[in-house]
């Protein structure tokens, strides 16, 4: 009963993190142009060409982990991949907070939910970098504890060449 | 089986086929990004891109499948992302707008060359813009970007800035204009209005004769090492006597330090109370931005209008600090309100590098 609740959790945390990849990927894609402008608005000391190619790729990235956590395939791997992207914002955001640079930190849009220009103040804090460097810093805990229990549920469910087989 | 902590082969194939997907997506896409036209090349080469496209201004959408983007605002629609339907068939024509200098702008600007933008909210335009300028706040209200659109042909020269380096309005509204308005040479200035300020004002600013106020700053900004002196800024952004100005003018935390040591400035902070409380420059007035008129007076009394004012607010291009002195110069009637250009952020690198002199630092 506990296995199968945990079970049930696991895939759940699963999902949300899918969902909401799923979501930035789904407004970066709709819009590549504002999505290169947040990436240059963070001020890194990259050349362009690298921030373009960023951003041609990285929503691609963010739906391919997606679709493998949502298809449960690749889990371990696409765990990790997302872990990496999380460990990146957290640099990206977390760099540019501490410069104080007041930009939109670029993740989502924000409309998809029903947030318009009505709340300005909403969306405002929802896309601060600085919000978004404790957003991050908890999703990265989160997949990087389901990357974790992955691996370890993966390794306890192979056969073991040391045992003998039955 | 052995299950391996990192599989490489599973990591590489997923990025290798994010790169694929997002090259063949982006090469597809009309709105894509264009590797060849927003690297931030003059203005001259870029009219020779145009110049040399036959295709420019036409509709190609019917010979192109459309992308994956302009489905998804097709069939949700999108409203911040600023495409309809009218937008998605229009999108091929789209050419993504480029970043500027103001002073590759500034010539074209004295010729009549291009139409200057101000993507700030209404009342920063009206607090102070780059002259010739006109407003168009962004998110732009409908009949304003239809008058605006009505009023300039598409083939125009348009040039768009917010406030500094680190607001994304004039991007976004050049965006907009480009593939809403269908405006085919659209360019943002990178330093904004602040870029304006210091190259501009200030600079005119320097050549002006100082007052006796201004020459008490001047030798008290002489005490300070050479290095304090950002050589962008003049010895000291003194007012002139006689001159109305429109708006606030800027002042470093390397000329407002000696103001502040011999007590001839007021240091006030314009942030909220809550991040003033979290930390603030020592011997400063909590006065947050949006306080009424009535706790103006309170917190500067005993100030009268030769008192020197200084404001700041978070760090470069944050609107509080330029908004509240304006105010106090033109409303509260305290003609020598200063802004300080990178406020808090400055002071924080200076504590880091200066020792702090006595009262002037915590």
């Amino acid at each position: 009963m506990k296995n199968t609740a945990s079970e049930f959790w696991r895939g759940a945390l699963r999902y949300l993190v899918a969902v909401l990849l799923i979501w930035a990927s789904i407004s970066k894609l709709a819009n590549p142009t504002d999505f290169l402008a947040a990436i240059y608005a963070y001020q890194t000391p990259f050349p362009q060409s690298v921030l373009k190619w960023l951003a041609v790729t990285l929503p691609w990235v963010e739906l391919l982990c997606a679709l493998l956590l949502l298809s449960n395939h690749w889990t371990g791997s696409a765990l990790l991949c997302c872990l990496i992207l999380f460990v990146v914002f957290i640099v990206a955001t977390g760099q540019a907070w501490a410069r104080g640079l007041h930009i939109s930190c670029g993740c989502f849009d924000l409309s998809l939910i029903g947030l318009g220009p009505k709340y300005s103040r909403v969306q405002a804090v929802l896309e601060s970098v600085s919000f978004a460097f404790f957003r991050n810093v908890f999703f990265a805990g989160l997949v990087g504890w389901l990357w974790r229990d992955t691996v370890k549920r993966e390794r306890l469910s192979s056969p073991s060449p040391s045992l003998p087989l039955n | 089986m052995k299950v391996r902590l990192v599989n490489l082969e599973q990591l590489g194939a997923i990025l290798a086929t994010s790169c694929i997907l997002g090259l063949a997506y982006n090469a597809a896409n009309p709105i894509g990004i264009r590797w060849w036209e927003t690297d931030p090349h003059g203005p001259s080469k870029r009219q020779a891109i145009h110049s040399s496209d036959p295709s420019r201004g036409q509709n190609k959408a019917s010979n192109s499948v459309l992308p994956l983007a302009v489905l998804l605002v097709e069939k949700t629609n999108l409203p911040s992302l600023g495409l309809t339907n009218i937008a998605a068939a229009e999108a091929s024509s789209y050419v993504a707008p480029t970043p500027a200098s103001w002073a590759e702008i500034k010539p074209l600007h004295a010729n009549g060359q291009v139409v200057l933008v101000d993507a700030r909210p209404r009342s920063y335009f009206e607090a102070g813009h780059i002259p010739g300028a006109v407003s168009l706040p962004e998110p732009p209200a409908a009949d304003e970007f239809a008058a605006f659109c009505k009023q300039y042909p598409t083939n125009a020269h348009v040039v768009i800035y917010c406030s500094s380096t680190s607001c994304s309005l004039s991007f976004k509204l050049a965006n907009r204009l480009a593939k809403e308005g269908g405006y085919s040479f659209v360019q943002y200035i990178t330093g904004g209005y602040l870029a304006w300020l210091r190259e501009e004002t200030l600079a005119n600013l320097g050549g002006i004769s100082t007052t006796g106020r201004g020459n008490l700053a001047v030798s008290a900004a002489r005490e300070m090492p050479a290095q304090d002196n950002p050589p962008i800024m003049p010895p000291i952004s003194a007012i002139p006597t006689g001159q109305k100005l429109e708006h606030a003018m800027p002042i470093t935390w390397a000329q407002s330090r000696p103001l502040l040591a011999i007590g001839q400035a007021v240091l006030l902070d314009a942030r909220s109370k809550d991040e003033y409380d979290l930390g603030h420059i020592t011997g400063a007035l909590s006065l947050p931005a949006d306080s009424t008129s009535e706790t103006i007076r309170q917190v500067l009394t005993n100030r009268n209008s030769a008192s020197r004012l200084i404001v700041y607010c978070g760090a470069m291009g944050c609107p509080e600090a330029f908004q509240l002195a304006t105010r106090l110069m033109r409303e509260m009637e305290f003609p020598n309100a200063q802004f300080m250009l990178e406020g808090y952020a400055e002071w924080r690198r200076a504590q880091k590098t200066i020792p702090p002199p006595g009262s002037a630092g915590r």
